[in-house]
């Protein structure tokens, strides 16, 4: 699984690429942990999960991005994933994860919602 | 070996009042709408045929209890509410001047697991022996049945049962032989504990995996689910939630998700994985809707392995 990340202006946007299932799971914890532990000590507050190279996420998968919103929600920063693919669309239905996460159909869209200020450092970029 | 299914609602029976039976009558007749019947099997067909399984049937209300068929004596997994109408059966079967041998393999004493056991009437008739095991200690599971049949909760009192009743703690991840077939209980993570047997006989494989909360937090506890579940012919499993609800606000009430058990059934290579312990608040068109979702989330997630996916309900029978 590959996975990348970069800080724009207040904002860290982890881009995830593959399947999210049980073998790669603990790998998906590993990589989104150094970004959860600056939130628990209040060194980042927002963050944005790209999954627009995750062609499918189980429920293991789909666990560990629970307990990432459940550290964010604790200690007061922002998660959101964006830019899904239809068929883990359909599986965040399905598990009713559309209705306790924040979706968004584009990185874009997120960022501009999550920051203002950082849509425009990131248009410039992109 | 055969399966029964007399109860498979979750936490609490319900029943279907006025308002749903009108609601499904108006669907019915709608449907019927410039259709001639000429005879009750030309409705009958029109029923099975064009009228969908919840507005003609629906899932029934009453709470956890499957008979296994295949052994000389009768076997059961659980005494929720749905004991009663098997008992009705057996009364109406052999009478009461015909004693039996009667099987009960606890998954744990909660109540909804229980309640059925006060209006099972051959537990009054001298004569029937009822085995009633369990994973817990004894003390425990004939606490939680005396308690029930005492005052104030209950008028006939456990020492005026007729019936021979014994109570046997089995040992946990070992093999049991009783009325013919293979048992092995497991723990399963739930308030207090509970207990999934896998049953055997024949070549044949039923797991009953109720009341348990599999949170996948560790691949050496998923391995034992997973070698516990392996290849079985039928896994019956707690879908109770949708999974977002079982990881936020139901957290730790010891109840699992349909995908979920989608998810451990393909990985076990289940055949046939039967989603049980509904929740009490879905109706027929939820729960029936959820079924949908689940072949389909199926359906995304499968690689190469054909797992069929079913809805208990009540009276349903499945051949293993």
């Amino acid at each position: 699984m590959e996975f990348a990340s970069q800080k724009i202006l207040d904002v860290t946007l982890v881009k995830i690429q593959e399947r999210v299932d049980h073998s790669t799971a603990k790998d998906f914890q590993n990589a989104l942990k150094p970004h959860l532990d600056q939130c628990i000590r209040g060194e980042q507050k927002k963050i944005i999960i790209d999954l627009g190279g995750v062609d499918l996420m189980t429920s293991a998968g789909l666990r560990v991005l629970m307990i990432a919103a459940k550290t964010c929600d604790k200690h007061k920063a922002e998660i959101a994933v964006a830019a899904l693919q239809p068929g883990v669309q359909e599986i965040f239905k399905i598990s009713r994860f559309d209705l306790i996460l924040k979706v968004f159909p584009t990185v874009s869209s997120a960022i501009e919602k999550l920051s203002p200020e950082a849509i425009e450092e990131y248009k410039t970029h992109h | 070996m055969q399966l029964h299914f007399w109860g498979t609602r979750g936490s609490i029976p319900v029943a279907a009042n006025g308002l749903i039976v009108r609601e499904k009558i108006k669907k019915a007749l709608l449907l019927a709408k410039g259709h001639h019947f000429k005879s009750e099997e030309q409705i009958d067909r029109f029923i099975d045929e064009s009228i969908e399984f919840p507005t003609q049937y629906g899932y029934g209300g009453d709470s956890s209890c499957i008979q296994i068929l295949g052994g000389d004596e009768h076997m059961l997994c659980d005494m929720g509410s749905g004991l009663r109408r098997f008992g009705q059966h057996i009364m109406k079967k052999y009478g009461p001047q015909n004693p039996k041998v009667y099987h009960f393999f606890m998954s744990h004493v909660h109540w909804d697991h229980i309640m059925g056991f006060p209006f099972f009437p051959p537990a009054y008739i001298p004569g029937n022996i009822i085995h009633i095991y369990g994973g817990h200690r004894i003390e425990i599971l004939e606490d939680a049945f005396r308690r029930q049949q005492s005052s104030p909760c209950f008028p006939v009192y456990w020492d005026q049962l007729g019936a021979d009743i014994q109570f046997t703690q089995l040992k946990e991840n070992k093999w049991h032989e009783i009325n013919g077939f293979r048992i092995k209980p497991k723990r399963q993570v739930h308030h207090g504990a509970s207990f999934g047997y896998r049953i055997e006989k024949g070549g044949k494989a039923l797991v009953y995996s109720t009341d348990a909360e599999h949170k996948q937090e560790n691949e050496k506890d998923t391995a034992g689910i997973l070698d516990f579940f392996h290849n079985a012919d039928v896994v019956i499993f707690d879908a109770m939630y949708s999974l977002a609800d079982m990881i936020t606000i139901k957290e730790d009430w010891g109840h699992s998700s349909n995908i979920v058990g989608v998810d451990l059934c393909l990985r076990a290579k289940v055949k046939h994985y039967c989603m049980f312990h509904h929740e009490p608040a879905y109706n027929d068109e939820t729960l029936f809707g959820i079924l949908q979702e689940t072949r389909r989330y199926a359906e995304i997630v499968r690689e190469d392995h054909p797992l069929k996916i079913s809805t208990a309900y009540d009276n349903m029978l499945i051949d293993v």
